[in-house]
């Protein structure tokens, strides 16, 4: 639990605990989406900027690492989709650069690409949960925390904790498995 | 088949627990493994991310800059 006024005050100190705090959750879902260490180092602070201009968005009348990875996910999402528009100019440039004789970049394992695509979609997929199916997932999953602990948060009790993860992870399965957008 | 709970498959995923009867289960079941996958991305499985206190320290100065910048417009009125 966080302090909503401190962290609202937007004082420095505590705003480096919780960065801190949160950060290791923070990198994970960054690293889906960046191409090397100093990319994950980049939009890890683009974010955290952008969650200390957005601090008085935060209501604090639910779980700040729901409203935390929302800010994370929306913003990779979209940093992700931009960068993948720039490589598809990008390639097509190249694409004609190899009509005319260029040598292009070779491709990558497609086992690797594989992996890489299916971490980047359970990511994109978090961002279509409904909100407790969200709380959950995120509170027990990237957050860590114990089923009880996750009851306590959210104030419902642990059965209704267990059916909102399911409920995500089916959403999420179905996504992974290509059968939902 | 009947597929294990959400929370044992959790705990299998996040590492905390050894069960061979779920892993023989899950290397037969496509729905038991894409969850799987999913609980291990999210919950960072097999990889312990930390945040230096560099970053942190030049986030606190980014953050000291831009707050000194909208403290300047706010007296402005910019």
């Amino acid at each position: 639990m966080i302090d909503p006024e401190r962290f609202w005050e937007g004082e420095h100190e505590y705003f480096a605990e919780i960065i801190r705090a949160f950060g290791p959750g923070v990198r994970r879902a960054v690293r889906a989406f960046s191409e090397s260490e100093d990319d994950v180092d980049d939009l890890f602070q683009e974010i955290f900027t952008l969650v200390y201009e957005k601090r008085r968005k935060f209501r604090g009348d639910g779980p700040f690492a729901a409203w935390l990875n929302r800010v994370v996910i929306n913003h990779c999402v979209s940093h992700y989709r931009k960068k993948r528009a720039e490589k598809k100019g990008l390639e097509e440039l190249m694409a004609r650069g190899a009509a005319e004789g260029v040598h292009s970049k070779p491709r990558s394992p497609e086992g690797e690409m594989d992996r890489e695509e299916a971490v980047r979609r359970v990511w994109i997929g978090l961002e279509a949960l409904p909100d407790k199916e969200f709380e959950a997932v995120v509170l027990r999953l990237i957050e860590g925390h114990s089923p009880r602990e996750v009851s306590e948060a959210m104030g419902i009790n642990k059965a209704s904790v267990r059916s909102n993860i399911s409920r995500g992870l089916r959403r999420l399965r179905r996504i992974l498995q290509g059968d939902e957008k | 088949v009947t597929c294990p709970e959400t929370e044992r498959l959790i705990v299998f995923g996040l590492g905390k627990s050894d069960d061979p009867e779920l892993e023989a289960h899950v290397q037969t079941c496509d729905d038991c493994q894409a969850d799987l996958l999913t609980i291990s991305v999210l919950g960072g499985a097999g990889r312990k991310e930390e945040v230096s206190e560099a970053l942190i320290s030049s986030l606190e100065d980014q953050i000291g800059g831009r707050a000194f910048i909208f403290f300047w417009r706010d007296c402005s009125g910019s």
